[in-house]
């Protein structure tokens, strides 16, 4: 082992699996695992007391999942045998709306990640999601008046159908085989509706823990942003170290029409134990604004695209995608865009940073369709990589069929080098300064762009990430 | 008897397994001015690494004490809290923004970051350096400068300039030698670089020493400056340098 990698192995440490440890989190009322079949669709859908049209939908979906092929393109998954995982665990609490309902160790397990604090300081309305099922849902009043909806999803589909009948999955439809997966499991997720010209300023948040090892987690979320809203989401992900691997297939659905704006901020950092798949997608109507922030932070292997579906004229997208990969953990990340209107535009800042052997893998897409006249996209993609075992992939894909588009695209590698190390040094920071100092250095021109407070967040999370190496940067 | 001062004693150091200091000796106390001068590859920036700790290079033999204590086993930024700094002769692209690194030198020295900003006035620099990330893009003279204001800022007892003169215009040797007669009166004891004697028509040194193949081959006061300008570094090598012995 170089000093090098001693230094890097001893300043990073897994803040959400320090947090948590490694004791999962909450017992269980019910599990359900094993082969995934009719009668496992069924007894779901049932536990939930579902409407038909719901039980019918997860049936097609697992019928489409029987059907389609695995797809190449998402690694880890040979690893993962389906059969073995529990893909339904309702945890043994019932959904609280305050605090003081909730065990004593499920709330220090929120309190650790500092998820309690938040809420109780300045969130709009969160969800805890304990596995597969909300376990604190509280919403501030002043959100509820104004007419929006923070609710779980599964309490969507019994109380706003219509709402949901008409989004969901219509967004990101089953269109391969994991997507299916999801469609015909899905349990869980945040659900908000914001009214024409309606504006939440504190954000809303959506925490998702897994607690268990060898658990699927399908969570779903579907957020409608009405003509003229505005409103920010935030998604938080965690989870203790396990024993053997979980997997992730989520969704997030997102609907922007005329003219509203909405943020959409993941703080991804599960354990080393999981497996990461999420799928992303929004569908931007006439002036409509959708900013994705994906910070993956951790994971062993993560494959999360967020996507723009530019359907209307002047929509835009703006996707900033910090990721972060170790120890051989692989990060697939990159985002979407679709021009499919006149005068849309799409900007995309990606950043990765690699070390200890881990592997980034940036993988874009933007496509203008012809007609979308005048359209602009812009992708840059910054590579770090802090020793020379890590490694570092870029596969940006344009199409373009309008003429009078205009496409640009940068991409640099930067390596930390020994002189830069020992230059920083000679100016009186110790190597975890210097390396803080880079680090911060490197995200700057994206943590600049962000409003304040999401820069907050995600430079929070990435200093309690290298919490180890002090504050300077 | 004091113990002040950079003390270099019969250093011998390699790197890669290359020999390239064969036994130096310097005394730099407090107050003085001291020019290294030489031929490329003499081993000038050599014993400046060395003397500021670069991790690559192997010390074989000697040691280097700062007023009394031995630093060769202390890693840089330890160095540099004993007061030894090294202005770079060519400081590597960072990714850092000029502002930060110096906000935060600023902080670890404990003095104010308006010091930094009058420094760029007087070296000569345009604050919208500052927002840019440090030595990237930099020209020859930005980073020569650039240079002199982290020294400037972290007051080092014990600065070293390598090659502060290379690329640099007249304005900004002459920002360089008055920066350094400050230095000097500030107490500072200040070890010079270079390869040319024109640097010294704007300060003198109080003592001038020549490296030729990694060792001080002559020491002497201002009149050595004039030596190598008028007969150049072979002559000195062929009357001073001893004879190189087998192996």
């Amino acid at each position: 082992m170089s000093s090098k990698e001693v230094l890097l192995k001893h300043f990073y440490k897994d803040p959400a699996e320090e947090a948590l440890g490694h004791i999962e989190v909450g017992g269980a009322e019910l599990v359900l695992k094993g082969r995934i079949s009719r009668d496992l669709v069924e007894e779901i859908s049932r536990i939930k007391k579902e409407p038909e049209w719901m039980r019918l939908w997860r049936l097609r979906n697992l019928e489409l999942f029987e059907k389609l092929p695995s797809p190449k393109w998402l690694p880890g998954v040979e690893e993962l045998d389906l059969d073995e995982l529990s893909h339904y665990i309702k945890p043994d609490v019932p959904k609280a709306s305050s605090w003081e309902e909730l065990p004593k160790e499920i709330v220090e397990a929120y309190e650790r990640l500092g998820i309690k604090q938040a809420e109780v300081k300045f969130l709009a309305g969160l969800n805890a999601q304990l596995d597969s099922e909300t376990v604190f849902l509280r919403v501030k009043e002043y959100v509820a008046k104004k007419g929006v909806i923070v609710t779980d999803l599964d309490t969507a589909v019994q109380k706003y159908p219509d709402l949901v009948k008409k989004y969901f999955m219509r967004i990101f439809p089953p269109e391969h085989k994991f997507a299916a997966l999801h469609g015909a499991l899905w349990s869980g997720g945040l659900f908000v509706y914001v009214p024409p010209g309606v504006s939440i300023e504190y954000p809303i948040e959506a925490f998702f823990l897994i607690g268990k090892a060898g658990e699927g987690n399908f969570e779903h979320s579907l957020i409608i942003a009405d003509k003229n809203s505005y409103a920010h989401v935030i998604e938080g992900c965690a989870a203790p170290r396990l024993s053997k691997a979980s997997f992730h297939d989520g969704m997030v659905e997102i609907y922007v029409h005329e003219g509203a704006r909405l943020h959409f901020t993941t703080l991804q950092n599960w354990s080393s134990q999981v497996i990461n798949f999420n799928n992303k997608r929004a569908i931007v109507e006439k002036n409509g604004y959708i900013e994705w922030i994906e910070g993956s932070i951790g994971a062993k292997v993560s494959a999360v695209y967020p996507s723009a579906f530019l359907k209307g004229e002047g929509a835009s997208m703006e996707s900033y995608v910090i990721t972060f990969a170790r120890d051989g953990h692989i990060k697939d990340g990159g985002s979407k865009a679709y021009h499919l209107a006149p005068n849309t535009r799409s900007r995309i800042v990606s950043k990765s940073i690699s070390m200890t052997g881990g592997i980034n893998i940036y993988r874009g897409l933007v496509r203008i369709m012809k007609g979308a006249k005048g359209s602009k996209s812009y992708t840059s993609c910054d590579s770090l990589l802090l020793d020379e075992k890590s490694k570092t992939y870029t596969y940006p894909h344009i199409q373009n069929d309008e003429p009078t588009a205009v496409i640009g695209h940068e991409a640099s590698v930067g390596k930390l080098s020994d002189q830069l190390m020992f230059y920083l040094r000679s100016r009186g920071f110790r190597e975890n300064e210097a390396l803080s100092l880079i680090i911060g250095g490197f995200l700057s021109d994206v943590l600049a762009r962000l409003p304040f407070e999401q820069a907050a967040l995600v430079k929070a999370a990435l200093d309690l990430e290298f919490s180890k190496i002090g504050s300077v940067g | 008897m004091t113990s002040e001062g950079l003390v270099v004693r019969n250093v011998k150091a390699a790197i890669e397994g290359k020999v390239v200091l064969r036994g130096v000796n310097l005394v730099v106390k407090p107050g003085e001015i001291h020019a290294l001068m030489g031929p490329n590859g003499s081993g000038k920036s050599s014993l400046a690494y060395v003397i500021m700790g670069h991790p690559k290079y192997e010390i074989l033999e000697g040691s280097i004490v700062v007023d009394g204590e031995d630093i060769v086993s202390l890693p840089p930024e330890e160095r540099a809290k004993k007061g030894v700094f090294l202005a770079f002769q060519a400081p590597p692209e960072t990714m850092v923004k000029t502002r930060n690194l110096l906000i935060h030198i600023s902080k670890i020295r404990g003095v104010p970051f308006s010091r930094a900003l009058e420094a760029m006035k007087r070296v000569g620099l345009q604050q919208d350096l500052l927002d840019r990330y440090l030595n990237k893009g930099f020209s020859g003279g930005e980073m020569k400068r650039s240079e002199i204001i982290q020294l400037y800022l972290s007051s080092p007892k014990y600065p070293i300039l390598d090659e502060p003169d290379s690329g640099m215009d007249v304005e900004g040797l002459l920002a360089i030698g008055s920066l350094v007669k400050e230095l000097k009166q500030n107490g500072s004891g200040i070890l010079v670089i270079t390869h040319v004697a024109r640097l010294f028509r704007d300060f003198s040194p109080d003592y001038v020493h020549v490296m030729i193949d990694g060792r001080i081959v002559l020491t002497g006061g201002h009149e050595i400056v004039k030596l190598v300008d008028e007969k150049g570094y072979e002559y000195i090598k062929t009357n001073y340098a001893p004879k190189e012995d087998t192996g």
